[in-house]
C-alpha cells in the first residue's frame, strides 16, 4: 500500500495519532517533573494538546466538503508517528531537550499538512497552521526555560 | 488506522413521520434496507399506504397557518437551532450515510456540511430575497408593493444518492419561507433522512411542519396528486423526472425536477496533468460514480491522448475499494446489487459496441466483504459519442476515453448530448476556458476542477434532459416556495 497518500480523514486520523502520542507524553512527563517551572508548563502544554484533538476532531468531520476530496500525495504521516514515538522513548535526552525537538517536528508537520489539506479543507489547512505556530512558540519557550536552567 | 464504528447494527423497522408523531405504518409492505458493503440487511422500510399519505400532508396542512403566521425571526430561530443540532450529530449521521449507501465516509461528511450549508444560506434568504419590493408614487398619489407569500405544502421526494443532503436543497428554504413540508427518501437509502429528522426534532419545531413518509413510485404520486400539496421538489433520474414533471403538471403542481446526467471534462493539451489526474479521481469514481456531477465522458484533446490516458488508468487502478468506515478506503460499493448488475451489463454493452476495456473492475474483490457490492474503477478507451456507455447515464464508476482533435470538436460533443447537467475543462489557457464556458450547453461548468458542484447560495443549474422546470434547487427556491402578491394603494385624492 503506498502511505504517502490519503485520504482526507485518514491523514487527519494520522495527526490524531501523533498529536495523542504528544499529549500523552506531556502528561506522563508531568506527573515526573519536580521542576515546579518545567511542571507547569507540561500541565499547560497536555490542557492545549487536548483542546487540539477536540479541534482536530472537529474539523475532520464539520469542515471537508464532498466536491473536494482529492488524495492528500506527499507527506509521510507514519515517519512522523516512528520519529515521534522513537524520540519519546530515547533516553538519551533530558526532558526539556526532548520536549523542544518534538515541539521542532511538530512544527514542521503542521506546517506542511496545512498546506496540504487547504484544497481539502480550508478551515483544516488555517487550524494546522495555527498550530504549527503554536509549537512554535512552545519551542521558544521551552528553549528560555533551558537557558534558565543553564544559568541557574 | 481504524475502521470507524457503525452508529447500530441494526436499525429496526422506519416509522413515519405524522403531525410530530413517529408512527409505525398499517402496510402490509415492508423491505429490507440494506449496508451495500456487507450485503446485509441493517433496518426495514415501510412502503406507506394511501391513507398514510393523506394524513401527513394533513398534519402538513393544519401545520401550515400557525407556521406562516410565526414572525419570520422567531421561525428563522428555529432553522439557527437546526444547524447547531445537526452540527452536534454530523459525525453519527455520516457514519448512518455510509453505512446504508456506501460512500466513504468523507463524502458522508462532506454531504453533511452541504447540507448544513443550505441551513445557512436559507436563514440567509428569508431576511433578505423573501423581504418583498416596494416603489412609492409609480403613479399620483399610488404606491405599490410587493410581498411573498408563502404557499402551503411541499412534497419532497429525494434521491438515493446523497440521501440527506438533496432534500436539503428545499426543505430549509421551505420551512424559512413559511411553508410546511411532507419529504419521502429514496426507499433504498432511507435511513440517513430518518435519523437526519429524528435529530432536527430536538430543535422543537412544531409538530406538521416536516413530516416524512416511506415508500415507492405509488407513495408519490399520491403524495403530488393530493390536492393539499401546492408543488414537488424531486431529485432523481431523468426517466424519472420526466414522469413526475408531467404528472405534476398534469395535476396542476409546480415542479422543481433535478434529473440525471452524462457528464464530459475535456481535458486540453496544455493542461496540468497532475493537477487533472487528482481532481479526475473524485471527478470519475467519487461516490462510486454514483452522482449527477460525476465525470462520465473524458475528452482528450489533440496530443495529451496517450498521456493523460496512461496517467488516468495508473491512478484508478490504485483506487482503495473497502467499507467506506474504514478511513484508508477511497471508493465504496454501489448502492443496490441491482445497480451492480446494471453496471455491468453497460460494462458488456461497451465492448459490444467495440470499445476497448482497458481497466476492468468488474473482479474487484474486496477482503472481510466479499458479498459487497464493488466495482472497481472501469475505464473504456476508444469511445464514440454514438456508442450507448458515451450517451446513457450508466451511474457507476466507468469513464469513457474520447478522442478530439480541438476544443472545438469537444464542445460539439458535448452540446449534442441529451443531458447538460455539468461539464468541465482542464486546460492553463484563459482563452479556451472561456471559449468552452461562453459556448458549452450545460448548467454547471467547472474549470480546472472536476466537480462543479455549486454551493448552497447559488442555484444548483442543470440544463436539457437533466432538469425540468423553471427554477432550480438551493437558493433560487425563494420564488417556488412563495408566490407574489402586488399591492397597489392610493391614500391620497
Amino acid at each position: 500500500m503506498n502511505m504517502e497518500r490519503y485520504t482526507f480523514s485518514q491523514f487527519m486520523s494520522s495527526l490524531i495519532k501523533i498529536e495523542s502520542m504528544i499529549t500523552d507524553f506531556y502528561k506522563d512527563l508531568a506527573e515526573k517533573i519536580e521542576s515546579r517551572d518545567l511542571h507547569d508548563m507540561l500541565v499547560k502544554f497536555t490542557q492545549e494538546s487536548l483542546k487540539r484533538l477536540e479541534s482536530l476532531n472537529r474539523v475532520t468531520q464539520l469542515s471537508i466538503v464532498e466536491f473536494s476530496l482529492e488524495h492528500i500525495t506527499g507527506l509521510n504521516l507514519e515517519d512522523y508517528v516512528l520519529h515521534v514515538d522513537r524520540l519519546i522513548k530515547d533516553e538519551r535526552y533530558n526532558a526539556i531537550n526532548k520536549a523542544t525537538m518534538l515541539e521542532n517536528i511538530m512544527q514542521e508537520l503542521y506546517s506542511q499538512a496545512s498546506k496540504k489539506t487547504t484544497y481539502a479543507s480550508p478551515d483544516a489547512g488555517e487550524l494546522l497552521e495555527r498550530f504549527s505556530q503554536e509549537s512554535s512558540k512552545r519551542k521558544l519557550k521551552l528553549l528560555r526555560l533551558l537557558q534558565t536552567s543553564k544559568t541557574d | 488506522m481504524s475502521v470507524l464504528a457503525e452508529v447500530q447494527r441494526d436499525y429496526g423497522t422506519l416509522k413515519l413521520l405524522i403531525g410530530g408523531e413517529w408512527a409505525d405504518s398499517n402496510t402490509s409492505r415492508i423491505e429490507p434496507v440494506m449496508n451495500p458493503a456487507k450485503d446485509e440487511a441493517i433496518a426495514r422500510v415501510p412502503y406507506a399506504v394511501k391513507e398514510e399519505v393523506d394524513r401527513a400532508v394533513e398534519a402538513a396542512q393544519n401545520a401550515f397557518d400557525r407556521w406562516k403566521n410565526l414572525p419570520v425571526p422567531t421561525r428563522i430561530q428555529y432553522i439557527y437551532r437546526l444547524k447547531s443540532v445537526i452540527e452536534d450529530n454530523v459525525e453519527d449521521l455520516a457514519r448512518i450515510t455510509t453505512q446504508n449507501h456506501g460512500k466513504i465516509i468523507d463524502e458522508s461528511r462532506g454531504e453533511m456540511r452541504r447540507l448544513v450549508e443550505n441551513v445557512e444560506t436559507a436563514c440567509a434568504i428569508a431576511y433578505t430575497m423573501a423581504k418583498g419590493e416596494h416603489m412609492d408614487q409609480i403613479a399620483a398619489g399610488i404606491d405599490t408593493t410587493l410581498i411573498r407569500e408563502p404557499l402551503g405544502v411541499f412534497a419532497i421526494i429525494g434521491p438515493f444518492n446523497f440521501p440527506s443532503m438533496a432534500p436539503f436543497w428545499f426543505i430549509p428554504y421551505a420551512l424559512a419561507l413559511g411553508c410546511t413540508v411532507v419529504v419521502k427518501p429514496s426507499e433504498v437509502c432511507p435511513l440517513p433522512l430518518q435519523w437526519t429528522l429524528k435529530v432536527v426534532e430536538k430543535v422543537g419545531i412544531p409538530p406538521g411542519v416536516i413530516n416524512l413518509v416511506h415508500g415507492n413510485r405509488e407513495v408519490s404520486e399520491a403524495l403530488i396528486s393530493h390536492p393539499g400539496v401546492k408543488g414537488v421538489a424531486f431529485v432523481g433520474s431523468t426517466a424519472v423526472g420526466r414522469e413526475v414533471y408531467k404528472f405534476a403538471g398534469a395535476h396542476g403542481k409546480r415542479a422543481i425536477v433535478q434529473a440525471g446526467a452524462k457528464n464530459f471534462v475535456v481535458v486540453m493539451p496544455d493542461a496540468d496533468l497532475d493537477m487533472c489526474i487528482r481532481a479526475l479521481m473524485p471527478s470519475f469514481f467519487g461516490n462510486t460514480g454514483q452522482r449527477c456531477l460525476s465525470g462520465a465522458n473524458l475528452v482528450a484533446v489533440g496530443e495529451v491522448y496517450e498521456k493523460l490516458k496512461t496517467k488516468f488508468v495508473q491512478a484508478s487502478s490504485k483506487l482503495r475499494l473497502g467499507y467506506g468506515l474504514d478511513e484508508r478506503v477511497e471508493m465504496g460499493p454501489v448502492v443496490t446489487r441491482k445497480s451492480r448488475e446494471r453496471i455491468f451489463d453497460y460494462i458488456e454493452k461497451g465492448t459490444r459496441e467495440g470499445a476497448k476495456l482497458i481497466l476492468d473492475g468488474r473482479n474487484a474483490r474486496v477482503e472481510g466483504y466479499p458479498n459487497g457490492y464493488f466495482i472497481g474503477a472501469t475505464i473504456f478507451d476508444i469511445v464514440t459519442t454514438d456508442m450507448k456507455i458515451a450517451n446513457e447515464e450508466i451511474f457507476g464508476p466507468v469513464a469513457s476515453i474520447i478522442k478530439a482533435e480541438k476544443l472545438d470538436e469537444a464542445v460539439e460533443m458535448i452540446n449534442r448530448s441529451r443531458y447538460g447537467n455539468a461539464t468541465c475543462i482542464f486546460t492553463s489557457s484563459g482563452r479556451a476556458a472561456r471559449e468552452f464556458r461562453t459556448k458549452v450547453k450545460a448548467g454547471n461548468i467547472g474549470i480546472n476542477l472536476g466537480i462543479p458542484a455549486p454551493m448552497a447560495f447559488f442555484p444548483f443549474g442543470g440544463w436539457k434532459d437533466s432538469f425540468f422546470g423553471v427554477l432550480h434547487g438551493q437558493m433560487d427556491c425563494v420564488d417556488f416556495f412563495t408566490d407574489k402578491k402586488i399591492i397597489m394603494s392610493r391614500w391620497q385624492w
